[in-house]
């Protein structure tokens, strides 16, 4: 900025000084009471990349059946109670669960018919048996075969139970529909838990739990919503008898604990860092117009708050997280300037001196938080605008307002005893010891980064806590489902459609993993053209010369065993029975429950899923089957980290190279020279190698977000590094030294205070930021003037 | 035909509901279960001799079988017939044992591993042992006879029961010990009536009936 406009600008705010002063304080007023009407999300969504895999399977389990519901588990924690007990207070506990927010409770399963539906659907066994069936059928009608089936059907009815089986007895004398049952059996387990029904109700193994489920229309990604349904069922579960134990297991938990904690974190750190804050003003500077700069980020993140909520229509949690942070970042250019002035006096030519390596400061800090706008991740859109918004403000608040509340005033200068101790420290013999140490340092540490692994579990970022954690560990103890099985996604716009393809899908599958380990709704129902075809062989082997001889066998052989001509009617009966095809059965109840858990139907298509266990080995087989059929996909739980991983991996390496060469481009657009540049980038590597090695000494592991934290110390300590070359070129009395000190120290307070958080997100930042400021500035403050003084001097000898 | 029934039961509710009849004749009902509750607790074992015929539509004529009866309570419950053939199943603890005279080969299931068996086999223990009260949920039981004791239940409307069961009678001996014959009648028309012979209450059982293939005649 030319020297003409500098003094025009600050003329202009020196004459109408009143008037901004009292527009900005009714901006701040406004955005101060929209504080109250902004929307804040902890959804997880915004903070995932935008790879379509990953988008795809995020998508899926929003909306599957599964993000919906909110099981309560009841134990009995007295062993003097039963099972009726627990039963009868799951009962109650269901009667009074009435809320507008619950759509339905499945406490138990319907007391249907089951029973004759079973029987009824047997009936579709020629369309369900494939050609092996009729195989095994065809060595059975002989008579060693009748005679040896007849004689179990007889033992059978010498059994205790035998009521139960003598129906599908005669409905079915081969068992023909053995498999069929069998797979409706392995169906209504595929959900990975172990359970057991009890007088009609979910109950565990030893009969000392019962399971609820709740569906809500709480989608788990709300945090209102369920906070809500988590106080209502909190409530309700306070009324339960006191030998029961009750667990809400559900993400809507997740939800909301992360909700608290992150809430907590952000009240926690903010007072600690406003309080540290003032206590530095208060006792470093001395002076109350101090406290302006104190205000500035105060008042910028006010505004950048109201800003980022009209752009993006709610915040993120995160975002608003890092806030103290941002302000750490931001005073530092109240500092820079409040600190120039009063050691050099408030006039155009100090303001000259500093505006230079102050914006071009600012720019490679904003050039970092911008390079987020590249970022697919739709939640760092929100933290490049919220940052760079935020840093923009106080650049102009610092450059152009605060000047003009110190001229007025004789303000107390600082003296310039206080660098002599910093240059006389980084000097002659020191000069060489410290860069003898950081030598040493960078190695042991870059030794040490090599080590370094990369941890790419999403779920370390779930700031749940211990006590959800218990729950979730208690609940899977008793119910299983720990290992929940991956999904294989079938899609189409019609149900037909679905259908055929979950055939394929099927057939393909099972060679590939194993019936064993692939639970399909097509293995008890088929698609039409399967049907079809399984019915016409049917037809074909039931000839009128084979009924004939099945039924005068049966007659014979029947009569060893005194049997009655009208023993197995009900299976002659379907021989004889002219069978339509229809897409799905109708007004079977065990049909729809079974559907339920595997079709889904979306506005203009429907999803079948099929269940495999969530093991490399079976993703890996399963991927190339999902290749080859579009339309389908595959959703694990645990893969589902790793696609994160791997897609915000490719991003972030794009993301911190861009943010290097921005921050190195900037600096030799400010410095005008190589070794000058290269000199301002020792804070730079020093806080990349230092965060590496010590986040390897710690014992942590790198993840996304410390990767974050390490391109915004990029920024930060870039600004360091020009400040100190500047410093070290140009020698101007502005207070360098101490400002740089300050300004490192006010980073620390915002970033120290979240070694403070319980969110494991925020610790992670918070960790990275302290060993990356902290380096950054004693690598300024110690090594580059002493580099400075080496290159120096070696220029003058070969001069 | 372990499948079968696992599937059967798997979806199979025996629902044991609370009491919420308030009338005299549900307090009279209630201090007869609770009579005969509090006298059939204080067995501990039973061995009783029995008959049962079945009136089945797979058979021309009445099944009869011939048989004995071994409860020890807890869990074990042993069921042996005679004739027409030798059959027995023996419940111990966990374990299900079946045998019998034709194929000569024991079959062993694991009630852990197989819940819903589990369920039923513990309808046929509530039965044997008498713990009725818990049974209201699921049936509608009525008085028959006072002298000699005779109940009636009725499954409840949509109960697991009511899927086959029409209507279960149960007559006391006099002294209302125990189980003097039980009657099944099933929605399908077939019947069962078991009939308890030489019950005796208390008395120390032969190892050997837990035993699938021992004689214990």
């Amino acid at each position: 900025m030319s020297g003409n406009y500098l003094f025009k600008l600050n003329n202009l705010v020196e004459t109408h000084k009143k008037l901004i002063i009292g527009l900005l304080g009714l901006v701040l007023l406004i955005c101060l009471i929209n504080l109250k009407f902004i929307k804040y999300n902890n959804n997880i969504e915004s903070m995932l990349p935008a790879d379509s895999q990953v988008q795809q399977a995020m998508r899926f389990l929003r909306e599957s059946n599964f993000s919906d519901k909110l099981v309560i588990s009841l134990k009995l924690n007295d062993r003097k109670n039963t099972t009726d007990d627990l039963i009868l207070a799951a009962d109650q506990l269901i009667n009074s669960l009435d809320s507008p927010l619950i759509k339905q409770v499945i406490g138990n399963i319907s007391n249907a018919n089951f029973m004759q539906e079973m029987i009824f659907f047997l009936r579709y066994s020629p369309q369900l048996l494939g050609p092996e069936s009729l195989t095994k059928l065809k060595n059975q009608i002989n008579p060693i075969g009748i005679k040896e089936r007849l004689s179990f059907i007889y033992r059978q009815s010498l059994t205790p139970g035998s009521s139960l089986v003598m129906p599908f007895l005669r409905a079915d004398p081969f068992n023909l529909g053995s498999e069929i049952l069998g797979n409706i059996e392995k169906l209504s387990q595929a959900s990975g838990y172990e359970v057991t029904i009890n007088n009609g109700h979910f109950v565990s193994k030893d009969g000392r739990a019962a399971m609820i489920i709740v569906k809500t229309s709480v989608l788990l990604t709300e945090g209102f919503g369920s906070r809500k349904i988590v106080n209502y069922l909190q409530e309700k579960l306070k009324h339960i008898p006191n030998y029961i134990r009750a667990d809400i297991i559900a993400g809507h938990m997740h939800t909301v604990k992360n909700e608290e904690i992150i809430k907590k974190d952000i009240w926690f750190t903010s007072i600690i860092a406003a309080l540290g804050f003032l206590l530095l003003f208060l006792f470093i500077f001395r002076d109350w117009r101090a406290m302006i700069i104190f205000c500035m980020p105060l008042g910028a993140v006010l505004i950048s708050t109201a800003a980022a909520f009209i752009v993006f229509k709610n915040l993120s949690y995160f975002v608003i997280g890092l806030s103290t942070v941002i302000a750490g970042i931001t005073i530092d250019y109240g500092i820079y300037v409040y600190l120039a002035v009063r050691k050099a006096g408030n006039n155009l030519e100090t303001l000259n001196k500093i505006i230079k390596p102050v914006a071009f400061g600012a720019l490679t800090t904003i050039s970092v938080f911008a390079v987020f706008f590249f970022s697919s991740v739709k939640g760092y859109h929100q933290l490049a605008f919220f940052s760079n918004f935020t840093i923009i403000l106080c650049l102009g608040f610092a450059l152009f307002i605060l000047p003009h509340f110190i001229k007025e005033e004789a303000a107390p200068k600082i003296t310039n005893e206080k660098e002599k101790p910093a240059v006389k420290f980084n000097s002659g013999i020191f000069g060489h010891f410290w860069i003898i140490c950081w030598s040493i340092l960078l190695i042991i540490m870059l030794g040490c980064s090599a080590r370094l692994k990369f941890n790419n579990d999403i779920t370390q970022f779930d700031g749940a806590g211990k006590e959800i954690a218990k729950s979730e560990e208690e609940f899977h103890h008793t119910w299983g489902g720990k290992e929940l099985p991956a999904v294989f996604v079938v899609s189409s716009g019609t149900l037909q459609g679905a259908y055929e393809l979950n055939d394929l899908i099927y057939e393909a599958a099972v060679k590939a993993i194993g019936k064993e380990n692939f639970d399909s709704f097509a293995s008890i129902w088929p698609g039409m053209a399967k049907r079809t075809a399984n019915l016409e062989a049917w037809n074909k082997f039931w000839s009128p010369e084979k009924k004939k001889e099945f039924q005068e066998l049966l007659l014979e052989y029947g009569q060893l065993f005194n049997f009655s001509d009208e023993a197995f009617a009900p299976f002659i009966q379907q021989l004889h029975t002219q069978t339509v095809l229809e897409l799905e059965p109708k007004g079977l109840v065990f049909f729809e429950q079974l559907k339920e858990q595997f079709v889904l139907k979306k506005d203009a298509s429907y999803q079948m899923l099929s269940f495999f266990p969530d093991q490399d080995e079976y993703i890996t087989k399963l991927s190339k089957i999902k290749n080859a059929y579009p339309g389908t996909f595959l959703v694990s739980r645990k893969n589902f980290s790793l696609q994160v991983s791997r897609a915000l991996s490719r991003e972030f390496l794009f993301l911190a190279f861009l943010a290097i060469f921005l921050t190195v481009g900037l600096t030799f657009l400010l410095l005008k020279n190589l070794r000058l540049t290269t000199l301002a980038m020792v804070p730079v590597a020093t806080a990349l190698v230092l965060i590496g090695g010590v986040t390897y000494l710690a014992g942590l592991a790198l993840n996304i977000p410390s990767v974050i934290a390490s391109m915004v110390v990029v920024g930060i300590v870039s600004d360091y590094g020009m400040f100190m070359v500047y410093y070290c070129k140009y020698k101007y009395q502005t207070g360098t030294i101490i400002a740089v000190t300050l300004a490192a120290v006010t980073t620390l307070i915002g970033a120290g205070v979240l070694l403070f958080a319980q969110h494991p997100v925020l610790f992670s930042i918070g960790v990275t930021l302290v060993t990356g400021v902290l380096s950054g500035y004693l690598s300024s403050l110690l090594i580059i003037p002493a580099l400075y003084r080496l290159w120096k001097a070696k220029e003058d000898v070969s001069v | 035909m372990k499948r079968l029934i696992a599937i059967f039961l798997l979806f199979i509710c025996l629902s044991i509901g609370r009491l919420y009849a308030n009338d005299d004749t549900a307090v009279k009902m209630d201090t007869i279960l609770e009579s005969l509750q509090e006298k059939m607790s204080g067995l501990k074992t039973i061995q009783t001799d029995f008959i049962q015929e079945k009136n089945l539509a797979l058979f021309k004529q009445k099944l009869i079988l011939k048989g004995k009866i071994f409860i020890q309570k807890p869990g074990m419950l042993s069921w042996r017939v005679f004739t027409p053939l030798c059959y027995s199943l023996v419940i111990n603890g966990s374990k299900i044992s079946q045998w019998d005279q034709d194929t000569n080969q024991v079959q062993s299931v694991s009630l852990s591993k197989n819940p819903s068996f589990q369920a039923a086999i513990q309808q046929m223990q509530n039965w044997f042992s008498g713990t009725y009260k818990s049974m209201r949920g699921e049936y509608q039981i009525s008085l028959i006879s006072k002298n000699p004791l005779k109940l009636e239940f009725i499954p409840k409307e949509k109960s697991m029961a009511g899927n086959f069961i029409q209507r279960v009678t149960v007559l006391f001996q006099d002294d209302q010990q125990y189980i003097k014959e039980i009657g099944i009648l099933e929605k399908s028309g077939d019947s069962t009536l078991l009939v308890f012979i030489n019950a005796l209450l208390n008395q120390e059982i032969s190892p050997k009936a837990w035993e699938v293939k021992a004689d214990v005649r």
